[in-house]
């Protein structure tokens, strides 16, 4: 596995950290939607992420069949699911979206939770960057041999 | 216990590459071997602009396009190491002739 190998692989898993920031930022940003084309409020996303092999080589397909781990592997966005939980219910009769009752269907987003995940994902960014600058200097000091 | 037969094939592969790129280099074929390692470097290159150019319309994000230059800064400084050692072991050989 090479340098520029270990590169692209931590590029993948700092593409996937991106789409769970722009998951939680969807979620933050429709705590209070009551419509969407599907009808209903808002449901809350999660992103589902799953290792891929690095480009799918004869050597990493062979050494993946016989059970070994020595192959690179990345990280891609599996899905993106919907939450199928039911949403909450808030007392609001002024709102237009408002059933006979009174009760409005708000998505169950939890801003909390999102925030933590938000923070999650760019602490897993940023250790993606601590890695990528670790690679430059062990290539730089690999070239300094030459010198 | 038909994967143990397959396992002992897998370390003569490597192997059995290596020597072939070793007598290919023996056989004055450096030069070839060369300039395929410099067209690679023009595909990082290429690849690096093309991401850039995605970075400024918004395809691609930041950390992949500082990748694809990083890879393509790399390269070229292998490549660059590479050949002052070439023309320093030249310089070497036209010494030893000359004097």
């Amino acid at each position: 596995m090479t340098l520029l190998r270990t590169m692209d692989l931590t590029a993948t898993g700092m593409s996937a950290q991106r789409t769970r920031m722009n998951v939680a930022a969807m979620n933050l940003a429709n705590r209070s939607t009551t419509r969407t084309a599907e009808g209903g409020p808002y449901r809350r996303r999660e992103v589902v992420l799953e290792a891929v092999p690095m480009e799918g080589s004869f050597s990493s397909a062979l050494s993946g069949a016989m059970g070994k781990n020595d192959e690179p592997v990345g990280v891609r966005v599996a899905t993106i699911q919907e939450s199928t939980d039911d949403p909450t219910l808030v007392y609001d009769p002024g709102h237009p979206d408002a059933d006979a009752a009174g009760y409005v269907a708000m998505p169950k987003v939890d801003s909390i939770a999102e925030m933590v995940d938000l923070m999650g994902a760019a602490r897993a960014y940023e250790a993606g960057t601590s890695v990528l600058s670790t690679v430059k200097s062990m290539a730089d000091q690999a070239l300094r041999i030459g010198r | 216990m038909s994967i143990a037969g397959v396992t002992d094939i897998r370390p003569t592969a490597p192997a059995a590459g290596r020597t072939e790129v070793g007598s290919s280099a023996k056989s004055g074929d450096f030069a070839a071997q060369f300039e395929a390692v410099l067209t690679d470097l023009g595909n990082t290159a290429q690849s690096a602009d093309a991401t850039s150019e995605g970075l400024v319309t918004g395809e691609v994000d930041i950390h992949e396009a500082m990748v694809a230059m990083e890879k393509a800064d790399l390269a070229l400084r292998v490549v660059g190491t590479v050949r002052t050692k070439v023309i320093d072991a030249y310089q070497q050989l036209l010494q030893a002739s000359g004097g």
